[in-house]
């Protein structure tokens, strides 16, 4: 069989086995230079020598950079481009809050949009239960939707949401020791392997989460390089089947929930 | 399939925590475990306390896999007499096979430039001795500092090979300038911005680029598995994963 490790190390396209990173930004950015960064091809081309089959995308300075609109049109545009390998996310913030819920509107307008991201950087504070949030998340339950985070900072309020929201899928968007317990609580929340880059940090992980089905690859692309997602997993401690399953499988298991998905939107992947 | 020569990994002990290989017995089948044919290593615990003039823990850990560890030691302000005079510093490096110095200016509480560093800077550019510059030691995602002094010492001492090391994943606009007007630097890839390898490659070469894992800071898959994917020709990849480590202490004379 073979395995994402002998894979990694030779350069050799993830084929094999679905692979879907959930964390992707996309667009330019105030604070540093990334070259090429609305080069929609060289970002394919990346995606291609892995054998990524897609990313969700939300937007660069997400929430903090020129207005919502204008971000996501710039994710929607590269989605459109390339609706099998991009599903966008609505990035919504709390700067525009009586905008967010017809900014979502305005989103679910593109057949694929696959939930909504939210930050906490140079945006007012709120919670999953601030006000303006409550429609949004009332509708990405009803379609059965995602709500990624940068991270969930009140504890009290994320449990509360993932009762009154069983249907829809939270995601804390960057690996978080502390918030793992809740993977084993809510059938509906999921860890995002992000920013995982300690030494064998997937391991811990795994252990803290008690299992690898409520974990998924995320890696900042194209902010960062796809290797700050599966570079860390490739090389762990952990099962072919666990790596297996935090690469793609268990984020499938998101997709498979909306009326949308196909197999054949695993692009890559020549045995799904 | 790649090899590499990770110019980073610290050694032997650490008392911050961090999990240093103590042994080469421990260390090598990781090393193969991730290709790691060849590494550039420090002791740790000696740079953590400031000892810039014992280096026997370090060589006695090289000997014992010479083929596959090579030694490198800290470096302090000549004028504080902490490491041996420039001139026996030198002879000690050369003649122990001593592949290359560290500074960490921000650990260290000093800074990196001409006036501090001259005496021994000029020296280590005769005889072609890499110096690593850890630019900090706070996690990557932060802002870097000390720019300026980094582009006074490569133009002062041109001809001597600097490695930028921990540069920060959103550092761009002080890493690419650099890369334009100063030759003799090389940068590591924690700057993981995506496209930047090939981007690096495609306007100042693949020889500006070196593999250094800084373990157990980080996993050495990450920058592993980004030079095996990237878009480099095959020759470029070898280069960045190995050859240019390789160059660098080999140029060594």
């Amino acid at each position: 069989m073979k395995t994402i490790y002998d894979a990694v190390v030779r350069g050799a396209p993830l084929d094999f086995t679905p692979y879907i990173d959930v964390h992707g930004h996309f667009g330019t950015w105030i604070e540093t230079a990334v070259p090429a960064a609305l080069d929609a091809g060289r970002l394919i081309a990346e995606m291609d020598r892995w054998g990524c089959d897609q990313v969700w995308m939300t937007a660069s300075e997400p929430g903090f950079g020129a207005l919502m609109r204008d971000k996501n049109d710039v994710v929607l545009g590269l989605a459109q481009t390339h609706p099998d390998r991009i599903l966008p996310y609505c990035t919504l913030s709390s700067n525009e809050p009586d905008l967010c819920l017809t900014e979502f509107q305005r989103c679910l307008e593109y057949p694929r949009c696959v939930g909504v991201k939210m930050h906490r950087y140079d945006q007012p504070a709120y919670t999953l239960k601030s006000g303006f949030i409550q429609p949004v998340l009332e509708i990405l339950n009803e379609r059965r939707m995602v709500y990624m985070n940068h991270a969930y900072l009140n504890l009290a309020d994320l449990e509360w949401a993932l009762s009154r929201y069983p249907d829809m899928t939270f995601i804390n968007g960057h690996m978080d020791y502390k918030m793992m317990e809740l993977t084993g609580r809510f059938s509906n929340y999921y860890v995002c392997t992000c920013a995982a880059q300690a030494p064998n940090a997937m391991a811990g992980a795994v252990e803290r989460a008690r299992g690898s089905e409520k974990l998924l690859v995320g890696s900042d692309f194209n902010l960062f390089c796809l290797a700050f997602g599966p570079g860390m997993l490739a090389y762990s401690s952990i099962s072919e089947e666990d790596q297996r399953n935090i690469l793609g499988r268990n984020a499938i298991r998101i997709l498979e929930r909306q009326p949308w998905w196909s197999p054949a939107l695993l692009r890559c992947t020549k045995c799904p | 399939m790649p090899q590499f020569f990770d110019a980073d990994i610290a050694v032997i002990g650490s008392g911050r925590g961090l999990d240093c290989f103590e042994t080469p017995v421990t260390m090598i089948p990781w090393m193969d475990h991730y290709h790691i044919s060849r590494a550039l290593v420090y002791d740790r615990g000696a740079m953590e306390c400031g000892q810039f003039r014992d280096f026997s823990r370090i060589l006695k850990f090289c000997r014992e896999a010479p083929d596959r560890l090579f030694p490198t030691v800290p470096i302090a302000p000549p004028a504080t007499g902490e490491n041996p005079p420039p001139d026996e510093m030198v002879e000690i490096l050369l003649a122990e096979g001593i592949k290359g110095v560290r500074v960490w200016p921000e650990f260290q509480a000093c800074d990196f430039d001409p006036f501090n560093f001259g005496d021994l800077l000029g020296k280590l550019q005769v005889h072609q001795i890499p110096v690593f510059v850890h630019i900090s030691e706070v996690h990557s995602w932060t802002y870097r500092t000390g720019w300026k002094n980094l582009a006074e010492t490569a133009r002062a001492f041109p001809e001597l090979p600097l490695v930028l090391l921990w540069s920060g994943m959103r550092n761009g606009r002080h890493v690419f300038p650099l890369l334009d007007q100063c030759p003799n630097i090389r940068f590591d890839l924690t700057c993981v911005t995506g496209g930047f390898i090939e981007f690096v490659a495609e306007r100042w070469g693949a020889g500006r680029l070196i593999t250094a894992s800084h373990y157990p800071f980080w996993d050495p898959g990450i920058f592993q598995a980004w030079v095996n994917y990237s878009g480099l020709s095959e020759a470029d990849r070898m280069r960045v994963a190995e050859g240019n480590v390789a160059r660098l202490v080999e140029d060594i004379r």
